[in-house]
């Protein structure tokens, strides 16, 4: 615990103390938020500022682009699905303490082994096709976490530079994929043939492009906040994350843990993979995973880790992408440019939860009443990234 | 296979670790302080960028060079302040500023040179001649006709090993990664030491990312590091957090490197994808190899206190 003495006020001396183990209040952690999201945009502006651009026409244009119309509106919404689905992967890895950034990997892998399977099955109907899918982009992204998981739990290989080094692989492999045996449709365009549409998803807005991908994304939002916060499953991920020597003389098998948010995690980013494969493109083709490189992680981290937040963090994040090419259009600011602020907001919040800690107190506790106080905060201890 | 390969081949090795040895090097120090500094990667993009930058406008490699330790210092100093002082998680907050500069690097290019029809070039840093060793037979060539800068990264080598095993501060520096509550217990300023050695490795990386682009290629694409920080990380784990054989494990992945546009040369046909991925392929296989016996479960080698930040008692 950290004391600072302030000057004294008025009567009584103030000190700023920092409590280890409190979790901040809730309304200090959305006055947190809403400071970051404050502070990132205002930095956006002064930016904005020093190029010359009007910074009220270029968030106007942001806004305008991520929501104007219904055109816009089904954009983000479209943009919301993936970052989700690959978000709540990323929070299952980091609630057990396992950095998984292999996002990018694992929903390249997702979006590669659905595109072999649809291309492969033929014509068949959706009932069958789509189901299909989802298994086939689950398993591909899970599979691409296998071998960074088997390391770790079983070597204590440090399973952040692996699955990064994954990433690496699996570009390298989708760009020689559809450049050479996937190859299909004009000659030299790095893509691969069209899927039948027994493998697309459906259409669930008649007239837009807005495809059952994102009520997936939003089953698997529900599924996984049951998962963590009401199953023991949930309950050992979790206490592997806080304290995971105490988790194993609890009688949590680390191993066991490990190898299995590490398969959940990858699956639920190929199943983001998956989903633009089998919503969107229809088709497999270098870059299919512009724009949620990093983004998932961001996400997960703006969401607390919580699956709900991540949903309104993805949400969020989406309508900033989405808006970011109106904005291009509009004032000429690169797409770059917005995932600074994304950057910055979750920056903020990170150091935002120091300042959380932080109580002033009008007076200076007897050491008795700091005891009692150190006892309370050490039992009311919850998992936090 | 004739001479000229095999020096060709040398050089090339050397030329394609540098940035990966002054990285290293760099890293080394801040997780033995019991730092994971992962925005290595993002000092060693700034470095690359802003020495381009910098000596595309001035047309001063030097100086260049010095807006690349800059940028590098400075992307080090965030991460110090953010996980040394306000205690954040060193993996969550080396990510984040990783995308952060990603995305900063991105624009700033776009905005600075991404209109001009050909891409800004600016000429690398000279060979330098070791008077009376460059003309040795085969040695020479390799060893002793590279950049300043080359020469700098080797002498580093035994002076960082001299400085963590044969000086106080290189011990108090070891036993702040072991033990920072030791270190405190005899009055040593646990954060301190920790803060010059992130910034020490940003200034490392930033050297490293300035030789990527002012020592080989004479400019800059977007994302010219691809990973290199990282590998670097890797390198040093291979390397058990020691400078030598750092040194050596920076060599095997030059080699890789140079080996790539080499392969194609001797009539070897893969597809140029896989000799791409055959680096970040092989970090796994090292990181692998370097396994000593079944490690124990949740506690990856290294410095014992590394990702664990220090917090002072109270005043």
């Amino acid at each position: 615990m950290t004391t600072i003495r302030l000057h004294p006020l008025g009567a009584y001396p103030v000190r700023v103390r920092r409590q280890r183990d409190r979790v901040p209040s809730r309304s200090r952690r959305v006055a947190i938020f809403a400071s970051s999201v404050i502070l990132a945009l205002l930095i956006g502006a002064l930016l904005m500022a020093i190029m010359r651009v009007n910074v009220l026409t270029a968030y106007k244009a942001l806004i305008s682009g991520a929501f104007g119309n219904s055109d816009n509106l089904v954009a983000t919404l479209l943009k919301t699905a993936p970052l989700l689905l690959a978000g709540l992967g990323v929070l299952v890895a980091f609630r057990a303490g396992i950095y998984n950034i292999g996002n990018q990997g694992q929903f390249l892998a997702g979006a590669l082994c659905s595109t072999w399977v649809g291309l492969h099955i033929g014509n068949v109907s959706g009932a069958f096709g789509v189901p299909l899918m989802i298994v086939s982009g689950l398993a591909g992204g899970a599979l691409w976490a296998l071998v960074p998981a088997l390391l770790r739990a079983v070597w204590g290989i440090n399973e952040i530079i692996t699955t990064l080094m994954f990433n690496y692989v699996a570009v390298y492999s989708i760009d020689y994929l559809v450049t050479g045996p996937m190859q299909g449709g004009p000659l030299g365009v790095p893509e691969t043939d069209f899927l039948p549409p027994g493998v697309q998803f459906p259409i669930i807005a008649p007239g837009t492009q807005l495809h059952a991908g994102f009520l997936l994304a939003i089953i698997a939002m529900v599924l996984i906040y049951a998962l963590i916060f009401h199953t023991s499953i949930g309950y050992e991920i979790r206490a592997v994350g806080h304290n995971p020597r105490a988790a194993q003389y609890g009688g949590v098998s680390l191993r066991r843990t490990i190898v299995g948010v590490m398969l959940l995690s990858g699956a639920f980013s190929g199943l983001a993979g998956m989903g633009e494969i089998a919503g969107v493109h229809h088709q497999l083709l270098d870059g299919v995973d512009g724009g949620f490189e990093y983004t998932p992680i961001v996400v997960a981290l703006l969401g607390a880790l919580n699956p709900f937040g991540v949903g309104i963090a993805a949400l969020g994040f989406a309508a900033l992408s989405v808006g970011a090419d109106n904005m291009q259009t509009v004032v000429g600011l690169p797409s770059s440019f917005i995932s600074i602020i994304q950057a910055l907001i979750v920056l903020f919040i990170l150091a935002g939860e120091y300042l959380g800690r932080l109580t002033i107190e009008r007076r200076v506790p007897t050491p008795q009443q700091s005891e009692t106080e150190d006892a309370e905060t050490h039992t009311a201890r919850e998992v936090k990234p | 296979m004739s001479e000229i390969f095999v020096i060709g081949f040398l050089t090339a090795m050397i030329a394609t670790g540098m940035p990966l040895l002054f990285g290293a090097l760099g890293e080394v120090m801040a997780e033995r302080s019991g730092v994971l500094n992962l925005a290595l990667e993002g000092s060693m993009l700034a470095g690359a960028l802003m020495s381009f930058l910098v000596a595309w406008r001035t047309n001063h490699l030097w100086l260049g060079l010095l807006a690349g330790m800059a940028a590098g210092i400075a992307v080090a100093l965030v991460m110090a302040f953010l996980c040394i002082s306000l205690l954040t998680n060193q993996v969550v907050t080396g990510t984040v500023l990783n995308i952060l500069i990603l995305g900063a690097t991105n624009f700033v290019y776009s905005q600075v040179a991404g209109t001009a029809l050909t891409p800004p070039h600016v000429s690398v840093f000279p060979n330098v001649q070791v008077p009376g060793l460059s003309n040795i037979r085969f040695i020479g060539p390799v060893l002793f006709q590279n950049p300043l800068l080359v020469y700098t990264a080797i002498l580093l080598v035994p002076a960082s090993g001299w400085f963590l095993y044969h000086t106080h501060a290189g011990l108090a520096l070891r036993a702040t990664g072991e033990d920072p509550r030791a270190v405190a217990s005899v009055g040593m300023p646990v954060l301190r030491i920790r803060y010059f050695a992130v910034l020490y490795a940003g200034l490392m990386a930033g050297i490293g990312g300035a030789f990527l682009v002012l020592g080989q290629v004479g400019f800059y694409t977007p994302n010219v590091t691809a990973g290199r920080g990282f590998v670097a990380i890797a390198i040093v784990v291979f390397g058990r957090w020691n400078p030598y054989k750092i040194l050596g494990a920076t060599a095997f992945f030059g080699a890789t490197e140079a080996l790539q546009d080499r392969l194609q040369a001797l009539g070897i046909a893969l597809p140029a994808q896989l000799l791409l991925m055959l680096p970040y392929l092989l970090v796994v296989v090292a990181l692998l190899v370097s396994v000593r016996g079944r490690g124990e479960v949740g506690t990856p080698a290294g410095p014992r206190f590394l990702t664990i930040p220090y917090e002072r008692e109270a005043l």
